[in-house]
């Protein structure tokens, strides 16, 4: 297990409700941040809060946001195993899959492939593209709710250019067997892209050994500030068309044409949050000392503590790969009796939030295709996100909030 | 009245009052059934819908001290 004493660096954990601390259960959507982000953005905001240097200004602050920019992206390259040149800051996670949704010369015709658990991100995108006759197929899913590599398998014609998949799902935290899929897609001539919001932040992601051609991440779930990572294969910028275009993008212009800088400046239109990037390369190093296999460890311990003792208790129902070989740092679960909801998957994050300071989610995660697939679209479940600062007594005191739950509403 | 909103009375009058399970469960089975009706309420922010209805007048919320709220249509 990670120390707990590396929670004092959490200011937010330092705050109480009612006497009580919070319990942070919901990183997968949004994590903490540690004071060494902060005091790395607010030392940019105090210091030298000015433009870049590239391709703007050329003066003492300016030469110093531009060195920590291009720090920030060679460190943050160098956490997903890649080169400066092949990452491109985003807004987020999904406007990197936009930018690769709207620039791939995708023809019609041509299909683009997902699994069924696709959050909204990686679903929608390729949805508007059906609009221009590009056609998005998906995978199903095997029984048990694991990828299923030979439904993939026969899925892949000639046609599919693009097998667009998620790494870690946000759903349940089940990992996708990547490196095959990628092995499997490329094969047939297929490019692949990866959704690794939920896996980059969690656990050692090299984007060669897992044979991504483009990789997606929030910053935002990896202790940092809200900014998106899209990794470009060196060799395949030139089949992307930039796709927000102005400012920091060309090299030159004339009244009638433009000349676009290399990858990845001619994606990146417009003045950038240069704090941000600062405070992702400050979020790659604090989890680098932490180290990656480490915070995996620790996520997994806990999703099992969660899962064994959450099992134990009648009415539990998961959701999802329940599994924590398979699937680990999130636990989904809806609570039933005789195969019916007892309590809405939102009043249940309401009564522990007010109680307990237990801060979940509740809902279809943004992954409403595969909860409607399934007949619970309107309620959805019941979800616990797991990262370095938790505990096991924080599991412990879930559990036993959830049993309160059961108890109250079972008229006990 | 918003459509979403009609839908959602027109269900809490059926069952008199009710929890949001069972309010959930309702309006699964009533989408599967007749989707060309209740395709308005889609998504799962039922819970969101009702405490707006709540402040509406349209709907009495029941909080009880430790416990889901139960909700009666009010019209």
């Amino acid at each position: 297990m990670l120390p707990e004493s590396l929670r004092e660096d959490f200011p937010a954990l330092r705050r109480l409700r009612n006497g009580r601390p919070p319990v942070y259960l919901d990183s997968a959507c949004m994590s903490l941040k540690p004071e060494q982000v902060i005091s790395a953005m607010l030392e940019y905001y105090r210091s030298f809060p000015a433009c870049s240097g590239y391709g703007r200004s050329a003066h003492w602050f300016a030469e110093e946001v531009s060195d920590a920019t291009q720090h920030a992206r060679e460190r943050v390259a160098a956490f997903i195993g890649a080169s400066p040149e092949e990452v491109v800051w985003t807004k987020n996670a999904t406007e990197a899959i936009n930018l690769v949704a709207k620039s791939l010369r995708l023809r019609r015709g041509e299909v683009v492939l997902t699994s069924d658990r696709e959050h909204n991100s990686n679903l929608i995108p390729w949805l508007e593209l059906e609009k221009r006759g590009v056609r998005h197929e998906v995978v199903p899913s095997r029984q048990d709710e694991t990828f299923d590599l030979d439904a993939l398998q026969e899925l892949l014609t000639p046609e599919v250019k693009l097998v667009s998949v998620v790494h870690v799902s946000n759903l349940d935290g089940y990992a996708l067997p990547v490196r095959e899929i990628a092995e499997l897609a490329h094969d047939n001539g297929s490019l692949v892209l990866v959704d690794a919001a939920q896996s980059v932040p969690h656990r050692r992601v090299d984007v060669e050994e897992l044979g991504a051609d483009f990789l997606a991440f929030s910053v935002h779930k990896m202790l940092g500030p809200s900014l998106g990572v899209l990794y470009i294969r060196e060799g395949l910028e030139g089949e992307l068309e930039p796709f927000i275009v102005g400012g920091d993008t060309v090299a030159d212009s004339w009244y009638d044409s433009a000349v676009y800088l290399p990858s990845p400046r001619r994606f990146e239109a417009g003045l950038q949050d240069y704090a941000a990037q600062i405070g992702a390369a400050a979020a790659a190093d604090y989890l680098e000392r932490l180290g990656m296999r480490e915070v995996e460890r620790h996520e997994r311990r806990l999703t099992e503590h969660v899962l064994r003792m959450l099992g134990e208790l009648e009415g539990v129902r998961f959701v999802g790969v329940a599994d924590p070989e398979l699937a680990s740092g999130i636990v989904s679960f809806r609570l039933e009796a005789e195969g019916r909801s007892l309590v809405a998957p939102s009043d249940v994050a309401e009564m522990l939030d007010a109680r307990y300071n237990i801060m979940l989610r509740a809902g279809d995660h943004c992954v409403h295709s595969w909860f409607n697939a399934r007949g619970i679209g309107a309620s959805g479940s019941v979800r616990a996100s797991f990262y370095v600062y938790n505990t096991l007594r924080e599991c412990e005191l879930l559990v036993e909030g959830v049993e309160k739950v059961l108890e109250v509403e079972r008229g006990g | 009245m918003d459509e979403k909103k009609a839908l959602l009375l027109e269900i809490l009058r059926e069952l008199g009052s009710a929890k949001l399970a069972r309010i959930q469960e309702v309006v699964e089975a009533k989408r599967m059934a007749q989707p060309e009706k209740y395709s308005a309420l889609t998504g799962c922010n039922l819970h969101e819908l009702l405490a707006e209805m709540a402040e509406e007048g349209l709907v009495e919320k029941q909080v009880p001290e430790w416990g889901a709220p139960v909700y009666r249509a009010k019209l």
